[in-house]
């Protein structure tokens, strides 16, 4: 059964045959691309109008996300910025703290049950002149649930007195950097870090593992994923324990799941042998829609949280360098023995040391351990230099820069963490890509929302939110920033063989754009207007999402 | 509410931590231990101690435990925390990278432990390199700054010139801890366990009883004849031979003040609190610190008293 999908056209990022008006599909396969005529020859067909007036570009690819945010979804969204949920709604964006306690209010006058708590996420007080939220304020929406705010961060909470009570953190004569006191001796309500959100955070209603994606938050996130284009996302990571698995290749399974997830494998916990061990299993049980056997390490932490690892001369505001997540003795291990077993590895480096080190051990683990494809890749990488990129291509590495960042933290990485001149090079994609890098950029949902053609507006465009120009030489072309999100992500995943284009053989994957992405304005690229996505064939819409 | 008492061990990968762990373990002295480690891949607990594995926990002879945490310290110690048969003591061992005190501040959070003390290892062959590299150097002296207690580990394998070296650039920012010579990770858990941090106003110093151990100590409480003018200039006239001092006294105006060496340098500063005038003094074993230390206390404080 073969159909033939005729569209306005089609951006097909081949360049042997840029474009195109039809699309011939076979099983969910691409038979090719060109005219009806051309297409006709592969025999008897049905031609299919329904995207006659849309543009079709390959199925975006994310290569950077967490499914997480389809679980979060379930909690209160208290973001600054609009954002549209797994249902199509769109949530306004809160403006002042009071929004945000009103916002909370509303939810908490539909809880049925007087001690179900209340989570809410994504609240960022930078865009509040970094006026914190107290357990106060928190307490005069409920005193007597537990309410938890995550921020945007994902690194810090707000929770009222109920919680701290449930958590066993009411009380004087704490002493933890992670957790303010306020003038009473009792702490504000403001948690920092893992240690001490994950005690209070089950009790407001946030899982223990931060990281995990239950059975409905991974079709909620495939619903995002429609609504944004996307075909493949990369989540990075999780910690792949059986049932995760099991529930994973379950759901991804199911006959209408829109999109192919892609897990690496979250490398803490574990020894180099048992991560490679692991991960190598998984491999084996890679399906169509669940590309498992990669791995994820975290080299540093946030240049925000100034818990980045940064060369000389360090933070703009003089604050001590930031953490090591893995020893470097560690990781030297994981990029052997996962070279040793053929086995994908991207690490997250946001601070320049951490890029040096990536660097350094690739040249020495290279020659003894010799993959000539590695394609090992840097995520966020956002601090790098134009000599770190002139090494990265030496190394054959690649590179997932973190556009959004640039446009959400970038007057924040101005003012305050690496200062002016670093923060006007960071995310330095013009220069990754002239030492011929190959790169994609990313969004890290939840961190910021899925949507690669906002990504690539981002890259394009380098504005940041108080709608400064932020490092101009450091712009792309649209057209490269098409290519990031297409056929560049599924290089950094070792499925630009598979997908990232509309040619033939490859899997039928497609975003379908009531807009062309090339025509309508650089400075409009994130306004695309996408209608769903083809997956594997399979079409979804995203009205009907 | 009994707390159950936690000691927190910590130091870069190749200190000694498993070494040390399998010691104590192997010497616990009928207490029964509960470690728990990043990842059991890290800590090959000797095979001969282990009864059985579960899951997450290694029953280890004696009645002692082993549970690997992962990546969910916090979610370990709650569990623990709730245990039927909660064990004697617990040694918490954080990985290469982590800041023990860090770890600490998380115990602080729960009622129902009890610190006793940051231990943090250090290899005398390696610790003078690992210190001055570029990745990990501010790292480790990061750790070091945390402990109560530093463990100069390997010093059976290690030169004379290498572990005293390694003593002196320890000295230099291990702040209060003590410094502790230690051959095939053999210390006794009493030592590891005790309240360890340096009780500059009241009591001794811990002095380890150890062959190894390359390090003497004294404290003792000052009279009001020693004043601080003249312990700066004791402690200057005596820097070469000491690693370590601090010690609390009046000036000759009246203030209270605390006097340390560290290095070379002897600083005095205002102390808002009002401390009991004590000294405590930390020497090298084969400096001449030996003779001084061992010296009678009215001497020695006559000698202070005089400088």
């Amino acid at each position: 059964m073969i159909t033939i999908y005729r569209a306005k056209t089609i951006i097909t990022m081949n360049p042997a045959n840029a474009e195109a008006t039809h699309v011939a599909v076979r099983d969910g396969r691409i038979l090719g691309a060109g005219s009806l005529e051309d297409l006709a020859g592969w025999g008897e067909h049905t031609v299919d109008e329904r995207f006659a007036d849309k543009v079709l570009m390959p199925g975006l690819v994310e290569g950077h996300a967490h499914t997480m945010e389809g679980t979060l979804w379930r909690h209160t969204y208290c973001g600054f910025f609009d954002r549209t949920d797994p249902d199509g709604k769109q949530w306004d964006g809160l403006k002042s703290i009071d929004a945000v306690l009103e916002r909370l209010r509303e939810a908490e006058a539909k809880l049925e049950t007087a001690d179900e708590p209340l989570p809410g996420w994504q609240l960022d007080p930078i865009y509040f002149d970094n006026e914190r939220v107290t357990r106060e304020q928190l307490d005069s929406v409920s005193r007597d649930r537990p309410i938890g705010v995550l921020h945007a961060s994902g690194h810090i909470m707000n929770v009222n007195t109920k919680a701290l009570e449930l958590g066993g953190l009411f009380k004087t004569g704490l002493n933890h950097p992670g957790i303010p006191l306020g003038p009473d001796g009792y702490p504000t309500g403001e948690l920092k870090g893992p240690d001490v959100m994950t005690p209070i955070g089950i009790h407001v209603g946030f899982d223990r593992d931060m990281l995990a994606c239950d059975e409905k938050g991974l079709r909620d996130f495939a619903r995002l994923c429609v609504r944004a284009g996307v075909t493949t996302v990369a989540d990075l990571a999780a910690r792949l324990n059986e049932d995760a698995v099991t529930m994973m290749l379950k759901v991804t399974g199911e006959k209408d799941y829109p999109v192919c997830v892609v897990p690496l494998r979250f490398f803490h916990g574990l020894t180099p042998q048992e991560l490679v061990d692991h991960a190598s299993e998984l491999k084996e049980r890679r399906t169509q829609r669940l590309h498992l056997g990669k791995i994820k390490v975290v080299a540093d932490g946030s240049i925000q949280g100034f818990s980045a690892r940064l060369k000389e001369p360090g933070y703009y505001n003089g604050a001590p360098n930031g953490l090591w997540y893995v020893a470097p003795e560690q990781l030297q291990e994981i990029y052997e023995r996962a070279l040793e077993r053929g086995l994908h590895v991207h690490t997250h480096t946001n601070g320049d040391q951490a890029t040096e080190l990536v660097l350094d051990l690739m040249e020495k683990v290279l020659p003894k351990h010799y993959q000539a494809d590695h394609r090992f890749t840097l995520q966020h990488c956002q601090l790098a230099d134009a000599a770190q990129f002139r090494r990265m291509a030496k190394l054959g590495m690649c590179v997932n820069l973190f556009a959004n960042h640039h446009f959400y933290w970038g007057d924040e990485h101005y003012n305050l963490t690496v200062g002016p001149e670093r923060a006007t090079r960071m995310n330095a994609c013009r220069t990754a890509l002239n030492e011929g890098i190959p790169m994609a950029i990313h969004s890290d949902a939840p961190i910021t929302p899925l949507g690669p053609l906002f990504t690539a507006w981002c890259a394009v465009n380098r504005l940041t939110a108080s709608g400064r120009v932020q490092g101009e030489y450091e712009r792309i072309d649209v057209e490269d920033a098409l290519y990031a999100i297409t056929l560049g992500a599924a290089y950094t995943l070792k499925l630009d063989g598979e997908i990232g284009s509309i040619e033939a053989g490859k899997r039928a994957d497609f975003a379908v754009l009531e807009d062309d992405p090339r025509n309508i304005g650089s400075d409009r690229l994130k306004d695309v207007r996408v209608w769903g996505t083809v997956q594997g064939g399979r079409i979804f819409e995203a009205a009907a999402q | 509410m009994t707390r159950l008492p936690v000691t927190v061990i910590g130091g870069y990968l190749g200190s000694g931590k498993t070494t040390l762990v399998n010691h104590l373990l192997r010497n616990a002295d009928g207490k029964r231990l509960a470690v728990l480690v990043n990842e059991f891949g890290e800590l090959p607990i000797d095979e001969d101690l282990i009864i059985g594995k579960e899951g997450d926990v290694i029953a280890l002879a004696g009645g002692c435990v082993c549970c690997s945490y992962g990546d969910d310290l916090t979610g370990a110690l709650i569990e623990l925390a709730a245990s039927d048969d909660p064990p004697d003591l617990v040694l918490l061992e954080a990985s290469g990278v982590a800041m023990p005190g860090a770890i600490a501040g998380v115990l602080g959070l729960f009622d129902q432990f009890e610190l006793t003390g940051i231990v943090v290892l250090a290899d005398a062959q390696t610790i003078c390199k690992r210190l001055d590299d570029a990745y990990v150097g501010d790292t480790i002296r990061r750790q070091v700054r945390d402990a109560d207690l530093v463990l100069l580990t390997k010093v059976d394998l290690a030169s004379e010139a290498q572990t005293s070296n390694a003593a002196k650039r320890l000295a230099e920012f291990a702040r209060d801890a003590q410094l502790l010579s230690v051959a095939n990770g053999e210390v006794d858990l009493s030592i590891i366990t005790s309240k360890m941090a340096v009780n500059w106003e009241h009591g001794a110093p811990l002095v380890p009883k150890h062959d190894a151990n390359i390090f003497v100590s004294r404290s003792m409480i000052l009279p009001d004849a020693v004043t601080s003018e003249a312990l700066k200039n004791w402690l200057e006239a005596h820097a070469g031979t000491l690693v370590r001092a601090k010690g609390f006294a009046r000036s000759k105006s009246g203030g209270m003040k605390s006097v340390q060496l560290s290095g070379d340098q002897v600083t005095v500063a205002d102390v808002d609190d009002q401390p009991k005038a004590a000294l405590a003094l930390i020497g090298l074993r084969d400096g001449s610190a030996e003779t001084w230390l061992g010296a009678d206390a009215v001497e020695l404080l006559a000698s202070i008293e005089a400088a």
